[in-house]
């Protein structure tokens, strides 16, 4: 393993994470955030340099995917769910102006 | 008996433009309670969905594999001459493989449908017409869904004698009776996997050893199964295999027959057309939809056991909570043998219908979506011996990848608040509460 690949799995979860925090539905969003945080920690005490750069690579491809879906699932927001407001009472302000419906 | 006659009456007269009366009470309740003197814009705010037996949400990576085939690569599967038909044919290909091994099975033996209800057509339609000369008796059960059964009915007025199994009261078919119900004409056994309605899953090992050892086709609808509980037609001896796209988050519109071509399967096929699909199912392969589904099956695979204990633990919170603060609840079907995420209980003098607006909050429903519209109870529910008032007091909760656990608490809290504030208002309660027994009451006859 190079001496870099720590800081770049750093960065990959972090940016994972963002990324999964920018959709809009409530249940897309909860899942990403734990599935990224499930298979993070399932493979921190990875060693294996093939598996660490295949693992990295599949990090980068869905990061691609996230950013690609959460652009378009927010293009489609529907309305929050009855248990979503109650927590995120603050980004109903500028988002609603763009919702679709 | 006469509360039966009177509950159909009531049906029929005054129940449904009663229950739209209700409905309306209920949005202006809800419509005044929600101003309660402040501002009179409240937000829309949309239903917690817990329905995934009627359908699941497309998963944002199948979207993410299906776009480019909406967009930029929209060539004909088919298309022997040019690159779009290439690349199309290929992306089918892939898609085909990943259904064949999320089953076990080989690529060839996937035949795209438009769904579970067209595969299960196409598998007892399609043997029992190639084979209609040598052997005319068909065995299935009676909780199969829906198009199981009218296809056999169909069969039934041409020629065909048709066992339904009944099951035990844990939703299971007895073995011994399968195979006291096997005899020399039986050509076909059609049992589900999962069922769509109390999730109990069957023996399905079992009965392909018997289908193989008395050599009878054995096929399995397993819309509700697959991707959720590991399958392999190999060594569960299954030789023909429905499945559904949107059940497994996958798109709609899109499902697949798994044949099997060692020993092979006959199927005659439903419609004539240019004979793709092997001549099986005629009609260009929609090739965007069978990449969702490939992608689906994909993902499915990955994840099937991550899952399947996500969806233990929130079924299991559901099911205690629930337990633990509500009296009197029934969980149809054996839990220890049923796929936890479709959990289907019973709440004893609550009408089904009346609780399920009540919680206008959840999506649920009380059974299977194509009958969601009557308010007749269940068959399903009625065959594993459900008593008629239990039978109408059912509501399925279904839970899926994307649930949360936030989602399973609000649930159990409005469901403790409303089926207490359906029995105080309920007669039935006061009396069961008093320690009468409601079914030794002799109801008068209108």
């Amino acid at each position: 393993m190079s001496s870099h690949t720590p800081s770049k799995v750093r960065s990959l979860y972090k940016m994972l994470l963002r990324e999964s925090t920018k959709f809009h539905n409530y249940n897309f969003k909860e899942y990403s955030l734990r599935k990224v945080r499930h298979d993070f920690r399932k493979n921190i005490n990875c060693n294996d340099p093939s598996r660490v750069s295949q693992l990295i690579g599949e990090a980068e491809s869905n990061l691609q995917m996230l950013r690609r879906q959460a652009v378009i699932q927010n293009f489609y927001k529907a309305e929050p769910l009855v248990i979503d407001t109650r927590k995120t009472n603050k980004d109903n302000g500028l988002e609603s102006t763009f919702s679709s419906s | 008996m006469s509360l039966n006659k009177l509950s159909r009456s009531l049906t029929s007269k005054f129940l449904s433009p009663h229950l739209y009366g209700l409905n309306n009470n209920f949005k202006r309740d809800a419509s005044a309670s929600s101003t309660d003197g402040s501002s009179k814009k409240t937000p829309q705010l949309r239903p917690l969905y817990l329905d995934v037996q009627a359908t699941s949400p497309i998963d944002p990576r199948v979207l993410d594999a299906m776009l480019p085939y909406m967009t930029s690569y929209y060539g004909n599967p088919h298309s022997r001459t040019h690159a779009y038909g290439w690349e199309s044919e290929k992306a089918v290909e892939e898609s085909r493989a990943h259904i064949a091994n999320l089953i076990g099975a080989d690529p060839k033996e996937i035949v795209f449908t438009s769904g579970a209800t067209e595969s299960n057509n196409l598998a007892i339609k399609g043997v029992a017409n190639f084979y209609k000369d040598k052997r005319n008796h068909i065995i299935t059960t009676q909780i199969e869904h829906k198009c199981v059964l009218d296809s056999c009915r169909y069969l039934e007025n041409n020629g065909f004698s048709i066992t339904y199994l009944p099951v035990q009261q844990s939703g299971i078919i007895d073995l011994k009776d399968l195979e006291s119900a096997i005899n020399k004409d039986t050509l076909l056994v059609s049992i589900m996997t999962v069922n769509n309605e109390i999730g109990v899953i069957q023996p399905i090992n079992e009965i392909g050893a018997i289908c193989r050892k008395n050599k009878v086709f054995f096929h399995t609808d397993a819309a509700q199964a697959v991707g959720k509980i590991p399958l392999n037609v190999e060594s569960m001896n299954i030789d023909l295999m429905s499945i559904s796209g949107h059940k497994l988050y996958g798109p709609k519109g899109i499902g697949a027959l798994f044949v099997r071509r060692r020993p092979r399967v006959r199927v005659e096929a439903l419609q004539s057309g240019g004979g793709q699909e092997r001549g099986l199912r005629s009609g260009t392969v929609p090739t965007l939809l069978a990449v969702g589904l490939g992608s689906a099956c994909k993902i499915a695979a990955q994840e099937l056991e991550y899952d399947h204990q996500y969806i233990s633990k929130l079924s299991e919170r559901l099911v205690n909570k629930i337990t633990e603060n509500i009296p009197e609840v029934i969980i149809n079907g054996d839990r220890e043998r049923s796929y936890p995420g479709c959990v289907n209980m019973s709440f004893s003098c609550v009408e089904g219908e009346s609780l399920l607006v009540a919680l206008k909050e959840i999506s649920l429903s009380s059974g299977s979506a194509c009958t969601s519209a009557s308010l007749e109870p269940s068959y399903v529910l009625r065959a594993i011996g459900a008593e008629e008032d239990l039978a109408h007091s059912s509501i399925r909760f279904g839970i899926g990848r994307f649930t949360t656990e936030a989602e399973i608490d609000f649930t159990v809290e409005r469901c403790i608040q409303h089926v207490q504030r359906l029995r105080d208002m309920s007669p039935l309660w006061e009396m069961l509460q008093d320690g009468i027994d409601i079914k030794s009451i002799q109801w008068t006859q209108h």
